[in-house]
């Protein structure tokens, strides 16, 4: 079931944060959407998750329309995110808030979930910080913490909004295995990333976003080999 | 009717007092996120002030006036907000300080100040009539001056560098950050133009309440009432809020005891809330047009202050 | 002496009750409310007008009461709930001002400022709790149900729910789950038990009258659940003891009657101050901007974190 955006257009008083963005993303697939600061791609992601409501447009889920619907249902449909500022429940202990993503609803049978919580944080190496508050991790923590809920929620859609940055080469390792697991299982994952090195390496489709503007897209050696990418995004001309 | 339009007419030019106070706090509220409380006990501090000096000599009385207001609404941003603020990033703990504030605010000054409402002398609380309606001279005054702090409030905001930035920290705080503006410098702003409001407030609500140590807390709570009825980021929808208010408490006392009249304005609140959440500006061209969150992201604060 | 200490203790734990309600509506699900004198007023208006009716049985008026705050924070939340969180605060301190004045007004049933006096005893299951100390043993009773049902919630799925909405609105959103559906749940279970306070309120004292569930009430509870801790179980315990202990203290200085109130109002309010500038000294706060230094020594994009925020 593909992610379908068609023609997304958003705006900020003058500012056009997304102009006419159209692209899919496929399943079993990683697209990374890459580009400068304020090009739109977490105004992307606010769209599509519910955050905002695009002033025109489609996005769509298969046959189901996103647009318009609140971001928990959303949410309940499979299409999950991440954000960039992470936006842990701070004061909450990592178990607690795994847990929290993994039940649906206030009263879900609470053993089988506790077993799959387990084996989240097991699998993302916060076993030993499961009952510290999520406030008090590491940066690295942290970020293995915003994959838990995301694997906790298991969904359709993974929207990874910058989860790479800043991770020690090992976190950096686990998070490029635990993406290629959840691809192997056929999610439509999408990532922002800056770093080019992660893009090259994990994406099978990337999108150039500029200026509000999907500029180019195709594989990696296409978007790269792009002329005005490299003008614009690499800042040479060659 | 006559007299149904009379006290709809009084309670407009009442409601000119919760203008001042509604536009300051817009500000306040759209710039630094900050629901700031303690201004209530700010109005309540420049009646006093102004009603204590006052026999010593009128310009020296607002002079004192001024000088009590900017000394409290500074005082209580960098010595409050932004110690707190730097420490703890949600604005919970900065409600929780200003609530605290108002609480000491004003019951320091129930310590200080007689609980009775005293009123400075004036001649001007004789009634013109027109067109067969009694209008108190200074009720009209008030109702100037609020017209007066109004336009110059959006002068400032238009035709200013510092006005042009507000505005953009109010709109969206994340681009003024982007830009590399100060946004401190407007929050500082911000409320530099809410304690010069609350002057005049202070003032005319002295001579047309009396001064008392609690008085500031039903005019400020009205004035919040306007701002999320008159819509979050609008002066002009603070302003009309507020004068609607006005109204409503004058016309209050058509059919019902005194006694009655805050209970009725609360209400109205409470109904006006339950059936247009977001503010009167959904009925009218309303704000300037940007992708809007859905209703439930509403829960996120329009502007975080700087850290 | 005993008497004494028996009242004090007894107002102690009906305090500490009332503000367990606050703390779930405010500390576990963030939702400042500054009315929650009014679910205590309710309990005990309800208790006072119908206890004569039924023999003074607990259950009963407990039921009731409880039901009625229920019903009211019900209303309340529909209304104050359409405008975001921030604004709950205005919406319940005008609905406190609503309510102050309807207690005032409506002489007929409330009796005004006069109250209403002569409450009987409360009976259980037939038994009448006739003495004092037998009362404040119920009271304290009650308490410890509802330290440990607070304790319990808090560590279930509904306390995760409520965690969440007070952590992050927008991210409980994208888990799926709805900020709003839990503040309702948490600012209608709150006024529950802070009814249940009121309801020992009015048989602890006998009288009720408008003045006592004003805003200096709720003003009283707040700084009961700032001082003993927002958030924790035993938290409004705590927070009670503190406050309640505050009140002889300040009687010792031997004022004029007219600047105890008031100085009772200057402590609370400075106490809420203390606790929320020492909080950030000494907690989460400390630890973050520690944090946050360490993590801006990181080769990474992490320092933007700050400004790019949603929406961008």
């Amino acid at each position: 079931m593909s992610l379908q955006i068609d023609t997304v257009r958003a705006a900020f008083g003058g500012l056009v944060a997304l102009d006419d963005v159209s692209l899919t993303a496929e399943p079993g697939a990683v697209t990374a959407l890459i580009g400068p600061n304020g090009a739109g791609k977490t105004t992307l992601f606010n769209a599509i998750s519910g955050l905002i409501t695009p002033d025109r447009g489609s996005i769509r889920l298969g046959d189901v329309e996103l647009v318009g619907k609140p971001a928990r249902h959303i949410a309940k449909l499979g299409v999950i995110r991440s954000f960039q500022e992470l936006r842990l429940f701070g004061g909450v202990s990592v178990y607690d808030q795994t847990l929290f993503a993994a039940e649906r609803r206030v009263a879900t049978r609470s053993r089988k979930v506790r077993g799959k919580v387990d084996r989240i944080l097991a699998r993302l190496g916060l076993s030993d910080v499961r009952r510290d508050l999520a406030v008090n991790l590491s940066y690295g923590q942290q970020k293995a913490v915003s994959i838990a809920r995301m694997l906790a929620m298991e969904g359709r859609v993974w929207l990874l909004d910058e989860q790479a940055a800043g991770l020690a080469p090992r976190e950096y390792d686990l998070f490029c295995e635990v993406v290629d697991e959840a691809r192997r299982r056929g999610l439509v994952i999408v990532l922002i990333e800056h770093n080019l090195q992660l893009v090259r390496e994990l994406a099978d489709k990337v999108v150039f976003l500029d200026r509000g503007r999907a500029l180019a897209t195709g594989t990696v050696q296409e978007v790269f080999g792009n002329d005005v990418v490299r003008a614009l995004y690499f800042g040479r001309r060659d | 009717m006559h007299e149904f339009v009379q006290l709809a007419i009084g309670g407009l030019l009442v409601g000119g007092i919760y203008v001042m106070i509604a536009i300051g706090m817009s500000l306040i509220l759209d710039v630094t996120g900050i629901l700031h409380i303690a201004h209530g006990a700010n109005i309540s501090l420049c009646a006093l002030t102004f009603t204590a000096v006052e026999p010593h000599g009128f310009v020296l009385a607002v002079a004192a006036t001024l000088v009590v207001s900017l000394a409290f609404t500074m005082a209580a941003y960098d010595l409050l907000y932004r110690p707190v603020a730097k420490r703890q990033a949600d604005l919970f703990p900065l409600f929780l300080a200003s609530f605290g504030l108002w609480i000491v605010g004003s019951s320091a000054l129930t310590l200080v100040f007689s609980a009775n409402a005293t009123h400075p002398p004036t001649s001007l609380d004789s009634t013109i009539d027109v067109a067969g309606l009694h209008l108190v001279k200074i009720n009209l005054m008030a109702f100037g001056a609020a017209i007066v702090c109004y336009l110059l409030t959006r002068t400032f905001l238009r035709r200013t560098m510092t006005g042009s930035l507000m505005r953009a920290a109010a709109c969206n705080g994340e681009m003024a950050d982007v830009w590399g503006m100060p946004r401190r410098r407007a929050e500082r702003v911000a409320f530099v133009i809410a304690a010069l409001l609350s002057v005049p407030a202070g003032i005319f609500a002295a001579y047309i309440f009396g001064a008392y140590p609690t008085m500031g807390d039903v005019p400020l709570l009205i004035a919040f009432a306007t701002v999320i009825i008159g819509g979050v980021g609008s002066i002009t929808g603070a302003a009309a809020g507020a004068l609607i208010f006005g109204v409503i408490q004058g016309v209050a006392l058509w059919q019902l005891p005194p006694a009655w009249q805050e209970g009725v304005v609360f209400t109205v609140f409470l109904l006006i809330i339950l059936i247009a959440p977001r503010g009167l500006a959904m009925f009218g061209k309303g704000r300037p047009k940007r992708a809007k969150p859905t209703p439930q992201t509403s829960s996120e604060p329009p502007v975080e202050l700087v850290r | 002496m005993i008497d004494y200490l028996t009242t004090v203790g007894a107002l102690t734990g009906i305090f500490a009750i009332a503000a367990i309600g606050l703390n779930i509506t405010t500390g576990f699900a963030g939702v400042f409310s500054a009315a929650q004198a009014v679910f205590m007023g309710i309990g005990a208006y309800v208790t006072a007008l119908l206890a004569p009716e039924v023999g003074g049985s607990l259950v009963v008026c407990a039921l009731a009461g409880v039901a009625l705050a229920v019903v009211v924070a019900f209303v309340l939340a529909s209304a104050a709930l359409r405008v975001s969180e921030e604004y709950f605060m205005v919406a319940s301190l005008a609905f406190q001002i609503i309510v102050s004045t309807v207690l005032i007004s409506w002489y007929s049933v409330t009796k005004g400022t006069d109250g209403i006096p002569g409450i009987p005893i409360p009976t259980i299951m037939g038994a009448e709790l006739s003495d004092q100390a037998g009362q404040t043993v119920l009271i304290w009773a009650v308490v410890a149900v509802m330290v440990g049902l607070t304790a319990v919630l808090r560590r279930g799925s509904v306390g995760r729910l409520f965690y969440a909405i007070r952590e992050d609105p927008i991210a409980t959103q994208t888990l799926g789950r709805s900020p709003i559906a839990g503040k309702y749940a948490a600012i209608m279970l709150g006024a529950a038990v802070s009814a249940l306070g009121g309801v020992l309120y009015a048989f602890y004292t006998g009288f009720v009258n408008s003045a006592t569930f004003d805003y200096a009430m709720s003003i009283k509870l707040v700084a009961i659940v700032v001082v003993g801790g927002i958030g924790l179980a035993i938290g409004p315990v705590v927070g009670s003891a503190v406050i309640i202990a505050v009140i002889p203290l300040i009687s010792l200085l031997d004022l004029p009657s007219t600047a105890v109130g008031p100085l009772q109002q200057l402590v609370y309010g400075l106490l809420i101050i203390a606790v929320v500038v020492l909080r950030g000294y000494l907690t989460g706060g400390g630890l973050r901007a520690l944090r946050r230094r360490h993590r801006s020594t990181l080769p990474s994009s992490a320092s933007r974190i700050d400004t790019e925020r949603v929406p961008t």
